[in-house]
């Protein structure tokens, strides 16, 4: 089974994946798609993914997602390939800058969700191994914090302030100048 | 006890916090237990370096805009910084913090007191915190003259990260004195040199603890060093050049170290720097122990540690024209050179980065961003990551 998959490169780079949702829902992908993901990269290698691989902990609705996201991102990693080896003419240079800053407008609109998806991608992304996902979500996480009170913060995020009514005071005492 | 982010396993929930904006710290130690020991831990900071999402930075003492810029000051500053009802007067100091790698800039909120600004020619040290608070960022600024009455200050300001605070630290003690060395090692900051309100050069130096907030005298040097550099090198505070009370801006190009384990002072040799040499540029490079740099006639000059044929000053680069008038050189852990300066006194400062080529191969400077806000000059700074 294992040596089947081994052989032309070329072939292998084309081979399609099938990814099966916790919903039962099946999704086609490429092998490069695929492999964004350490997971799925380690079963390939193991030759196990014969009949598709079961994902029992992502549902139809965020495995889409994150296909998505893969889809996207392994285009920009053949075309990184493709273009640093030979030429790095201007032409090129504006064209791969072109490309970065429609990646980065994809990333940007693919982050517009509500928090409970964003908890699901980051879920997934972790359960996956998808190093960019993951940074990415968490980084929106990270972000979300900005320019909010640590109240608005904790009702964004269900977090119990559990400090006592000193550690607050003492908390105060030594921020009094920033926030008098 | 609850989870860090209800719903996240807590290896992510870290990775979350980890990327927090420097900025942000002082409101997220205020969400809950979890999140302020989280912040507040050694391994934060260790984590946040290993996954390269601290910064190399400098902070500046840097004027504030002459013209009223209120506007474009709130908007750019965030809800941290104060808004200022009128313009600062041509006086005013503030911390900045630059990237310079990103070209990022952000100001620190204004320092305690009725004038909101730094004292002019303060001294900057960014200590890291040892003992109960390894990892701790801090900025501290020592001494300086009161921006209104010119007078040389003994205040100690130190501005906590984690915080967001400036808060009022011991006053240095002894004569108060200007235009000293001073310089963070291992976790506190030396001060060395300088002159007294006669204007006699000095001999003292001491060194202050910002977790005890407690200052301690140390030995004398050998010499009288009246403007000197101090810089931290392998361990030791450097403290370079200078000139005798007798000697007026007639600088020595020696320069002696205090070893902080053995508590005394070592010639380091004489000729550090060429005689005659104002040291304020002179600088160490993180990246490579031993090594100087600083501007000498139009140009930025380095030598390295050791007797190797490298231990003579060379030449590196030009300066660029509009940078001339140079306030500040600084080196980032990868070896880049930073440099502030103006075409002229009082001009409009601009930043420059250097590459250095492989194996002496040239260099070149590279303009970053200097937004006309941050434009104003630099009296002081020093490298930190945050």
């Amino acid at each position: 089974m294992a040596s089947a998959g081994s052989g032309d490169e070329k072939a292998a780079a084309a081979a399609m994946i099938t990814l099966i949702s916790s919903d039962n829902e099946k999704f086609e992908v490429t092998e490069a798609t695929a492999t964004l993901s350490q997971t799925i990269r380690h079963m390939i290698e193991d030759g196990c993914t014969d009949g598709g691989v079961p994902l029992p902990n992502v549902t139809s609705k965020i495995l889409a997602r994150v296909i998505e996201y893969c889809k996207k991102h392994a285009t920009a990693a053949a075309g990184e390939e493709g273009s640093s080896s030979s030429f790095s003419d201007a032409a090129f240079l504006e064209v791969d800058r072109a490309f970065l800053e429609e990646l980065e407008e994809f990333d940007d609109a693919f982050l517009e969700v509500d928090r409970a998806t964003l908890f699901d991608l980051i879920l997934a992304a972790n359960y996956l191994d998808i190093k960019g996902l993951l940074n990415l979500t968490c980084q929106k996480v990270a972000d979300s914090v900005k320019g909010k009170t640590p109240e608005q913060i904790r009702e964004m995020y269900n977090i119990v302030n559990d400090l006592t009514p000193e550690e607050e005071a003492e908390i105060r005492r030594e921020t009094q100048w920033a926030f008098e | 006890m609850g989870e860090l982010i209800p719903g996240l396993p807590e290896e992510v929930a870290r990775e979350c916090l980890v990327r927090v904006g420097f900025d942000q710290l002082p409101v997220v130690r205020r969400i809950s237990r979890q999140w302020k020991s989280e912040v507040e831990s050694p391994y934060y900071h260790r984590l946040r370096r290993a996954e390269g999402l601290s910064r190399p930075v400098l902070a500046l003492a840097q004027a504030r805009p002459a013209a009223p810029a209120d506007d474009d000051d709130a908007a750019a500053a965030g809800p941290a910084a104060h808004k200022h009802s009128s313009a600062g007067p041509a006086n005013s100091y503030r911390m900045v913090l630059l990237d310079p790698v990103e070209g990022r800039w952000a100001p620190l909120p204004a320092p305690p007191g009725p004038a909101e600004s730094l004292p002019l020619f303060c001294q900057v040290a960014a200590v890291d915190g040892g003992g109960a608070r390894p990892g701790r960022k801090r900025l501290v600024v020592v001494g300086g003259w009161d921006p209104e009455t010119w007078a040389p200050v003994d205040s100690v300001l130190v501005y906590d990260f984690l915080t967001g605070a400036w808060r009022c630290g011991a006053p240095m003690p002894g004569p108060r004195r200007s235009f000293f060395a001073c310089a963070a090692v291992g976790g506190n900051v030396y001060v060395a040199g300088g002159h007294d309100e006669e204007k006699n050069a000095l001999r003292s130096a001491m060194v202050y603890d910002p977790d005890a907030d407690a200052w301690a005298h140390l030995p004398d040097m050998a010499e009288e060093r009246d403007e000197p550099r101090g810089i931290c090198v392998g361990g030791r505070f450097l403290v370079v050049g200078g000139y005798p009370t007798q000697a007026q801006g007639r600088f020595v190009g020696s320069a002696e170290a205090f070893d902080p384990v053995t508590s005394t002072w070592a010639a380091v040799q004489d000729g550090l720097i060429e005689d005659g040499a104002c040291p304020r540029t002179c600088c160490a490079a993180p990246g490579s122990p031993g090594r100087l740099y600083m501007l000498r006639d139009g140009n930025l000059v380095a030598r390295d540690g050791g007797a190797g044929p490298n231990a003579a000053w060379r030449t590196v680069a030009q300066v660029p024209e509009d940078a001339r008038t140079a306030a500040t050189v600084a080196v980032i852990p990868d070896g880049r050179v930073v440099l502030i300066g103006a075409g002229c006194h009082g001009g409009e400062q601009t930043v420059y980065v250097l590459r250095e080529e492989e194996g002496g191969k040239g260099a070149s400077w590279e303009r970053a961003a200097a937004p006309p806000e941050f434009s104003g000059h630099v009296q002081a700074s020093c490298f930190l990551e945050i």
